[in-house]
Order: structure tokens, then sequence, then C-alpha cells
């Protein structure tokens, strides 16, 4: 019995999986007039070349206004200083369709969409993979061409299509070239508005934000099977589809840039949270007097969890700026909103007590935070915060007091 | 006198302990043989060993280091504590001494062996001086870190699983690794034998390709418990030839071995005094003498119970902490250094635990050590008794042996240890179902070329097969990986198929995955209201979803276990080798197919049917090999037919058990079915048939050495004390009927004449 017939038999049992039928396989022509064949050292390589006047309307956003988008602002957002002396809009953006989400090395990038600002036109190039004999060739033109970039922009880029596109290049022998600056979008957008849209996916925030809505579009887990379909049996049909859903993310791409930039230069903000984020990042990158303002303005939100969160953020940065009447205003504000957390008890104690020297009202700070600790149930963690550590504080407040009162009224 | 001379001076002079000794052995003491430490050593590396106190290196070791300096692959077979890890680091550190880029990566099989690896790696690095950059990677390993041990790392420490989905798959990311892989290193090669030394075989195939790939050959240093093939198993796995080197140089004192068999409680039903009990009384004499000891037990559920027991006998004084301590899979490094130190110390008298590998490399020098149970072959016996022993002085090694067959077999027949050993470590690197999985991982590594082989399989019909399964895409001669999918995540290293009946506990606040069985025999091993065994806990069934492949138990206690009736139908399709005669004898490719209808409940010890039950599953189908055995009429001479079915009823019984110590499987690899009137030929036969879908090698083994398996049987038969059969030795009269002892006896005669 030979090798074959064995196969058959554990084909069969259902110990190895069973096949479906193939045809032939073959491309013609997709997109006449905007496709076309570029010769390389490593043999021919298939693209598709279409372009966009920078005043076309992509939803909210007119495509020209990503010139105004600025690299201070970007870095910002992206927490890289190194951003801040790039042009956003001269950045290549990048966006790849694959045959997986897995990585390693068996996942190929089948679809690689290139776009970037020319003149007064955005121009878009998709590279597509016909043949897998071809990959060297693609990639070859493609690393050639990303080096005319100083930077990239890509969506999830950094987690995802830039080592898979690495690891092609490595399989394939071609030089991988230096990793340019990188603008990821999606790590942008999940800092800005992670704590108000359901999820940070780009249908969502297209949906949510940039006001776009797909038609007659693929679902992402479906797209390695177009190509899997057209690869074993010729079947060309959604193919397109899959070039109009890459084309479509970097259309996206670019009014995302633009709108991420605005926000984050305070305009068109259209919820507190951004207020938020975007106060706290400005504190983060030593801007105190932005940080703050943005914290005011989440502060005097409606919901309850996030005005919160910005109270202690703002106070926290009111007391590192000496700024006592607003640190305690924004503390006593908290103190109202629930009773649970000992912090803005604690926080007002120190307060009393050493820059005041009000040690009965500090006492009472800290006997409240007491009563909070006890009624939150929590079993709260070592430090200042610890049961041992605020009867410490009462104990030595209620020496003060003593010594004081004794000063004050001296016994005969 | 020592207190362990002491006491074994009192267990010679008492009859009632010595009448229950199977066996009671002195192993001489051993001097040290040394070698001078060789010339193309770097300096500094000698230096560092000096400052340890190592002048001279053991023979072995010296011979290791030369045969590597000539390019060869090389299998060291020394025993335990020998010093086998210098066998290893001294090459890697004089290589990366000599040229910072040359690269090494460990295999080894428990986490608790990586990271005690590590360490002494690093110590020895440290002297010379040199600034190593080694790391464990594996699940547990920080992200942080990942990347930069992909980066830098020098050694690499890391497992055949990890090896398997984690690097492999992602070679891309490990450049500087394959470039310049000089070393590699798979210690406890003994472990990769049966389906899991098969899955092995093929992943060192993708690394070699992988290797080659990026233009690096490395050598390999393999390590191996003493089994009878070892430069067999290690030029298998590695494909290239291996030396081996066996004759250690380590210095050995004196040893005492006793095969310790509690008694009969009951003759005829062949019920023998618990062995954990046996073991608890002897660990406890031991302990109270300050003898620091040792227990290994086959199952958690025996740790917990001999643990509570010494640890109530030896309760923690005020302040201190426990005396014996229990080792559980997945100890930390902490864990096991306060370990180390309290029997430094004496603070710790005991250890109880499962298995030798957990300890890791060294929790220091006990002098004791009790084997609850043969721990299921000879190489793992030496290695657990290997943890009593001091380089001088006294050490002991009592195994109490339990009352299955191969217990009771070794109990009879201790000449089974002395001399060679019979063990075998088999692999099939070529199983059908295992290289076509590997062959799918190996094609998303990196494409194949028409005609390319894979190690030294030719694989250009399983390539067209994957093609047409549409997972690989042929174009201009070469097959390229073309499918939404991860093929490493969807394989386990330990099983044949990737079919296999995932068992859920659903008793806690969280279902819990305890373990799995392949699709073939799970009818039969998890059908509705099955009990079912795991590390000594009892589970039953509650319901099998077949379909979904997932079976929910819950632990119960009863006081029962099940059978299911199994009607095995099995079809040769091809005839390997055969021998016809009186006896005839044929290994070959067959198909079964297995269908449950019934379960039985039967009592322990008393072996009554207490009930039974229908079992409503489907028939499932598997191919594999099998070896069988055919008697003729003329060779029965006219055994009457009740005889003939009850004794191959006993063989099916006692058979896989015994087979079982020659190659090294687990009982349950083998499965045995008797068919009075075989379709193949109208004889009746004795299959024996391999539990993995196309067979590890088991088969084409039995064929071999068949006639000693049935020397040893009828031996193990013999020296049963019962009288009409037992579970020790051929089964239960209920099962086999009166007289099946006579009537196995009689078809082994016929066997062996």
């Amino acid at each position: 019995m030979n090798l074959r017939s064995r196969l058959d038999n554990l084909r069969r049992s259902g110990e190895l999986a069973a096949p479906r039928p193939r045809r032939a396989t073959g491309m013609g022509m997709l997109f006449p007039g905007e496709e076309r064949e570029v010769e390389t050292p490593a043999g021919p390589c298939y693209l598709r070349e279409v372009s966009f006047p920078l005043s076309t309307v992509h939803g909210r956003y007119v495509l020209e206004q990503v010139l105004d988008s600025r690299g201070d602002r970007i870095a910002l957002l992206s927490r890289d200083p190194a951003l801040e002396r790039i042009e956003p809009a001269r950045s290549l953006f990048l966006d790849t369709e694959t045959t997986g989400l897995a990585g390693g090395t068996g996942t190929w990038a089948f679809l690689i969409g290139a776009g970037w600002v020319e003149g007064n036109r955005f121009r878009i190039r998709q590279y597509f993979l016909r043949r897998p004999p071809e990959e060297r060739a693609m990639l070859l033109h493609f690393t050639g061409f990303m080096k005319n970039f100083d930077s990239v922009v890509t969506f999830n880029g950094k987690a995802f299509d830039l080592p898979l596109i690495q690891t092609r290049q490595i399989l394939a022998g071609v030089p991988s070239c230096a990793p340019p600056l990188h603008i990821d979008l999606l790590s942008c957008s999940r800092r800005l508005w992670k704590g108000w849209l359901p999820s940070c996916r780009l249908s969502m925030l297209e949906s949510s934000l940039l006001g776009l809505q797909r038609t007659d579009d693929l679902p992402g887990h479906e797209i390695p099977a177009v190509y899997f379909d057209y690869l074993r049996r010729g079947h060309t049909g959604r193919l397109k589809t899959v070039f109009r859903h890459n084309l479509y993310d970097l259309l996206s791409m670019v009014t995302l840039l633009t709108r991420l930039s605005l926000n984050a230069s305070g305009e068109g903000l259209e919820h507190p949270w951004e207020c938020y984020a975007l106060g706290r990042l400005h504190l983060e990158a030593g801007q105190p007097e932005t940080g703050m303002a943005l914290l005011r303005i989440a502060a005097g939100s409606p919901d309850r969890e996030l005005r919160r969160e910005a109270l202690l953020h703002l106070a926290a940065a009111c007391k590192r700026a000496s700024r006592w009447e607003e640190a305690t205003a924004a503390w006593h504000e908290l103190l109202q909103l629930e009773n649970t957390d000992p912090a803005p008890c604690l926080e007002l104690a120190k307060y009393y007590e050493h820059r005041c020297g009000d040690f009965q009202a500090a006492l009472r700070a800290t006997r409240e935070a007491v009563l909070r600790l006890q009624h939150s149930g929590r079993h709260a963690s070592g430090g200042e915060f610890s049961m041992a550590a605020l009867q410490h504080r009462i104990a030595r407040l209620r020496r003060k007091i003593e010594r004081r009162d004794k000063l004050t009224f001296p016994v005969k | 006198m020592t207190p362990l001379e002491e006491i074994l001076e009192q267990w010679r002079n008492d009859p009632s302990f010595m009448a229950n000794v199977a066996c009671w052995e002195v192993l001489p003491e051993q001097a040290a043989s040394y070698a001078d430490m060789p010339a193309f050593l770097d300096d500094r590396l000698k230096r560092a060993l000096k400052e340890r106190g190592i002048e001279q290196l053991y023979l072995h070791q010296a011979e290791a280091l030369q045969r590597l300096q000539e390019k060869e692959n090389i299998v060291v077979v020394t025993p335990t504590a020998s010093g086998k890890t210098l066998c290893y680091n001294l090459p890697v550190l004089n290589a990366l001494l000599q040229d910072h880029h040359h690269r090494a990566l460990y295999l080894f099989p428990t986490k608790a062996l990586a990271q005690d690896q590590l360490v002494e790696l690093k110590e020895l690095a440290a002297r010379c001086p040199f600034d190593l950059r080694s790391y464990v990677y594996d699940g547990d390993t920080e992200p942080e870190l990942r990347r930069a041990i992909r980066d830098s790392g020098q050694v690499v420490i890391t497992n055949p699983d990890m090896l398997h989905t984690g690097i492999l798959p992602h070679h891309t990311k490990w450049i500087q690794l394959f470039q310049n892989l000089k070393f590699v290193v798979i210690d406890e090669v003994h472990h990769y034998r049966g389906v899991f030394g098969s899955h092995l075989a093929n992943v060192i195939r993708r690394l070699k390709r992988i290797c080659s790939f990026y233009g690096s050959r490395p050598q390999f240093i393999l390590c191996s418990a003493t089994i009878a093939n070892p430069g067999e198993l290690a030029e298998t796995l590695i494909e290239e030839p291996v030396s081996v080197i066996s004759k250690s140089g380590a210095p050995r004192g004196k040893k005492h071995f006793i095969i310790y068999n509690p008694p009969l409680v009951n003759r005829e039903l062949g019920i023998r005094r618990s062995a954990l009990l046996v073991s608890r009384e002897l660990a406890a004499a031991l302990i109270k003498k300050g003898i620091q000891t040792i227990v290994f037990t086959r199952s958690r559920l025996g740790v917990e119970v001999l643990l509570t027991y010494l640890q109530e006998r030896f309760p923690a004084l005020p302040g201190r902490p426990e005396r014996v301590k229990g080792y559980r899979g997945g100890y930390l490094p902490r864990e096991r250094r306060s370990i180390e130190e309290g029997l430094r110390r004496g603070t710790i008298r005991g250890v109880v635990s499962t298995n030798a590998l957990e300890l890791g490399i060294d929790i220091g020098e006990l002098e004791a050590c009790i084997l609850n149970g043969y721990p299921g072959t000879i190489a793992g016996t030496w290695q657990q008794s290997g943890r009593a022993g001091r380089r001088s002085g006294t050490s002991l090694a009592i195994m109490v042996t339990a009352s299955d067959p191969v217990n009771q077999f070794i109990a009879a027949n201790p000449a089974y240890f002395w001399g060679n050993s019979p063990e075998r470590a088999l692999i099939n690197p070529d199983n059908l179902v295992i290289l076509t999985n590997h062959l799918r991982c190996a094609a998303f590594e990196l494409p194949f070329r028409e005609g390319e082989p894979f190690g030294r399989a030719q694989v250009t019909e399983i390539l067209e097969f994957l093609e047409e399964e549409q997972v690989l895409y042929r174009q201009e001669g070469r097959f390229y990986w073309m499918e939404d999918a991860f093929p490493a995540e969807e394989i386990s290293l330990r099983s044949a198929t990737r079919e296999n009946v995932v068992i859920i506990d659903t008793s806690g606040s969280q279902p819990q995955v305890i373990g799995e069985v392949d699709r073939f025999s799970a009818p039969m091993l998890v059908h509705e209201e099955a009990i079912y065994i795991h590390n000594g806990i009892q589970y039953q069934v509650e319901k099998l979803d077949f379909p979904a492949k997932k079976a929910y138990v819950r632990p119960v206690r009863v006081n029962y276990f099940t059978d299911a009736q199994l009607s095995v139908d099995i079809k040769v399709l091809e005839v390997l080798e055969e021998e016809e005669g009186a006896v005839s004898r044929a290994w070959g490719e067959v198909r079964l197919n297995a269908l449950v209808a019934l379960f039985k409940k039967i009592r322990f010890n008393t072996h009554e049917n207490i009930g039974s039950g229908p079992v409503k599953l489907p028939e499932t189908e598997m191919h594999t090999t099998a070896f069988w055995i055919s008697f003729s009429p003329q060779s029965l001479g006219g055994l009457p037919q009740p005889a003939v079915q009850s004794g191959l009823q006993g063989l099916t019984n006692l058979i896989p058990q015994i087979a079982s110590l020659y190659l090294m499987s687990d009982p349950r690899d083998l499965r045995a079915v008797g068919q009075i009137k075989s379709p193949f030929n109208e004889q009746p036969t004795l299959y024996l048939y391999e539990s993995y879908p196309g067979g590890v090698g088991y088969s084409r083994e039995l064929y071999r050495i068949y006639k000693d398996i049935f020397r040893s049987a009828r031996r193990a038969v013999l020296s049963c004390n019962c009288r009409e059969g037992c579970p020790s030795c051929v089964g239960p009269p209920e099962q086999i009927g009166p007289g099946g002892k006579e009537h196995t006896l009689a078809l082994m005669e016929v066997v062996l004449r």
C-alpha cells in the first residue's frame, strides 16, 4: 500500500481533513487604465494607482485639511517627542491586507496600500501579489519606494503591519529598511477616545467621528478567503472589493489624522472625556497650564466617574503648582461626589496641617478618612492609606493640639 | 555506624521485614576516574573551574569535550549527579569566550530544570568572568524581556513546546540566534520517546531546515539516562551520526537498593497491603532517626496523603518551618532554594514528590529515597533513586512495589533490573499523521521546493496532499503556505492527532480542563457515567458532547470502577513482515473500528459486577500498526474452545503490561484484542495494536522480541500466588473464567515451544 492510499485512508476516517475541488487560476484585467506591471531586478510585479484631488470630501472632512495637521500635536498624542519636527501630512500612509491575523512566518501581505500627498492630489498605490513567486519583486519595489519618506502613518502598524512587512522582507531576502518615524493612529485614538467610545476599531471611529458609513464593504475576517479564492480558483469578483476596502481605509486614515490633530489642538472636541485625556497628556508633557485648563472642563462633566477622575488629577496638578485655593475646592467637590474614597480627606488633612496650621480641621479630615476606610470595606493597600498610618496621623495631630493648648492656656 | 547503617542492620536482622524483601543489592563504592583539562579550554574557564575546586575533569567529561572539538555530535549516557552539565556548559562557554557572537539553544522538559540550569550556567560564567547573556524563554517570560532575548540572548533556554509554537514559526524575529547557532543541547533525551519523541524529531527537522536557511549548522549535545539504545534514539532524533559516551568517571558512595513487596492480605483475590501505607511506615522510621529522606509517589493524591500523615507525625516546631515538605509541579526557584536550604541546615527532614524532573538539578544530597510504586521504567527508577546518594558514604534506595502486574513482575524478577537494560526508547518520526502535521508547520515557516526532502523523509506526495487540502498553494515548483491559520497551535506534541476529547471538571467556580483522551478511545474511557481517574482522583463523566469533543466530569468517591465493553473490528490493510508456522506472527497496518455499546460497574478488590448501563456513541475508526500472533489448530493440540477463549482473555490482560516494560511505553499506549476466530485467517489470534494513529514503532519491535515478552509473562504468572487468576497477573476469575490462569499458561507454552 503506497503513501497515497495511506493518506486517502486517513482522510476518509477523519484523522486528516478532506480536500475541496480545485480549478484554474488567472487574473485578467481588474482595473483597466489604473494597473500596470513594473520591472525589478527580481522580475515584474503588479500595482494599481489612483489619485484624488485634495478637494475631495471624505465624510466630515476634506482631504486637504490634513495639510494643517501639526507634528507637535501628534507628538503629544503619540507620547513621542521625536515626531514634533515632522509634517504629518508628508508621511507615507500605509495599510496592508493579509492572509490572516496570526502573524508569524506563514502570514502574507498580499496587498500593500500606500498613500501620500503629492502636489494638490492624494495619490494611492496598491501593490498586489498576483502569485507568491512574485513577492520578492513586489517587496523590492515597495522597499525602494518607501525610502522616499521619513515617516509612516498606520492604523495598528506598530504591532502588526510593519513587523509583518519586515518578516516578509527577511524571508524574501530583501534588505529591510530602518523603520522611519511612525505615527500609529490606533494608539493615538485609544489615548483620546478609549474612555468614551465603545471601541476604537476603524469602523467605529468612521461612524462616530468621521461621518463615514461604508456600503457594500466586506468584514475583515473574510478578506483572507477572498485572496485564497482568487489564487486557487481564479475568482476576481470579490477581489475588487478588497482593493476598494483598502483604498477606503487609507482615505479614512487621512481624515482620522486630520481629526486627531484638530482635537489635540483643542478644536472640535465633542466629549468631556477628550478634555480629560488631553489634559493628562499635557500634564505628562510638562504643560501644566493647558493641562489644568482641560481638566477643569472635564471636571464639569455630568458623568460622575469622569468628573471624579478629572478632579483627582486636577487637584494633584494644582497642588504641584501650589494653587491651593483651586486644589482645596477640588478636594471638597470630591468629598461631595462620593463617600468611600479616603484620598481627598487625606489630602485636605495634609493641607490643613502643613499649609494652614489648623490641626483641628486636619484631625476632623483624618477621622473622616478613617470612617471612609472602614465603610468602604476595601482593604487599604499599605502606605499612607493603611489604618495604621491613619491612626498614627491622628495620634500625632492630637499631640500637636495638646501642645498648642498648653501654650495658649498654660496650667497654673 | 551512621543512623542509616543502624537501621539497615536492624532491618537485616528482622525476619518479618526480610520476608517481604524481594531483593537487596549493595552497589559498591566507585572511585573517580580523571583526565587532564583539555588544552583547548580557555584559560578563564580553567580558572573558573579551579575556583570551584575542579582541577581535573572526569573521564566522560573530557571525552565529551574532545569529541565536540572534533566536530562530532554526542550523547552522554551517565548516571544522575555525574556532572553531565559540564559536558555542555563547558563547550558552550568556551565557544562564547572565543567569539561572543556564537549562540546556543538549550532544551529541557521541565521549567524546574530550565531555571536551575540557568543559575548554574550564569554562576560558571560569572567566575571566568564573562558577562553572559542567557535567559529562559518560555510561556512565563515577561513580554518586555522577550525582544531583548531574541535580539541578543547568547544562550536561550527553552522547552520543546515553546520551540514548536513560539520560536520556529516566528523565526524571522530570531535571526541572531539562527544565523549564529553553534550548539543545540537536549537534556533527558530518553524522555522523548513514543509519540512525544516522534513529534520532537520533526520539530528538530524544522529547526535544522531553518538553520540551513540562515546558513548555520549546529552541533548537537544530548544527555540521556541509561537505556538499551541511546545511540539509536539520538541518531533517529537528529538524523545525523552521534557518538555515545557512556563510561562514567564520577565517584559514587556505597548504595543499598531494596525492592520491598508488601505482604498478601488476601491470597485468593491477590490483594496485598497498600504500598502507600508501607511507604508511610518506612518513611516515618527513617525520618524519626534523623535520616533525610525523599519519597516519590506516582500521583499527586499520593503526595497529599503521604504529606498529611508525615506532617502530622513530625509537626513543625514552634517558630520553625515544616519538617516535611511536599513538592508540587511548577514550584518557583525561590521555593526550591528554600527547600534546599532547609535540607542543608537540617530543618527539613523529608520531601515528598511525584517526579524527579520537577526537582530541578539539585536539591542537595539526601541519604534515603523511597519509591512508592515502580516509576514505570528502569531509567526512571535510577533517576529517582539517584536523588539519594553521596559522593562518599552510604545511601539507601527502597522501592515498594504496588499490586499491578508490572510491579509484581518486578518484585518477582529483580534480575530484570540488573545487567543490561532491556528498555529501548522507540520513536517513529515518519508516522504519517505526525509527519503531515509537522509538514504543515514547516511549510508555514518556509516554502518547500518540489522534491525537497524533510529530514530523511521524502514528502512530495504529502505536499501534494496538502495542496489538495487547500492549505498549500503550488506554483513554479514551490509549495507555499496559503491558509488563514497558525498550524503549530493546533498540534500538541504529546498526542498524535488534533482530534482529542477534552476533559472538563465542572465542579469548581470555573470549568477547568484536566486532561484529554484521543478520539478513538473516548467512547471507551469517557462515556457518560464512566469513572475516570486523573492524578489519583476519581471523576464521573456527567455528559459527553462527542461532536464538540468535550467530556464534562465531576469528582466523586465511589467504591467501583467502570469497564466499557468494547467490540473492536480489526481489518489488516497491509502485512509488513510475517512468519508462518504452527504459531504464526506478523505486524503491519490495520484499520480498527471500535464500538462501545455497554459498560459494567466493577467493585474494587472483589471485582463483583454491581451494575451496567448502555452507551450510545457512534463507531470510531483508527488507522495504526499492530502485531498479531495466531494459533493453528495443530499447535493447540485439542485444547477445547472455552479454554482457548479464556487463555486469550488472560493474554489480552497481561501481555500489554509486560510489553510496556520492554517498550518503555505507558501501558495505555498498547491495547490488546483476542479473537477466537480471526476473519483474517480463521485462527484464534491475539492482536496488540498501538493506541496512536500510524503507530510509533512498537509493533515492529514486538514482532522482533515477542518471545522475550512471553517468557517474562510466563514468569509473572508462575510466580503469582493466586490460584485461578487475579488482577496482578492474568485478570480476575470473574472475567477470564475458571482455570483462566492455567489456560493462559497453556497458550504461552505453545508460543514458546
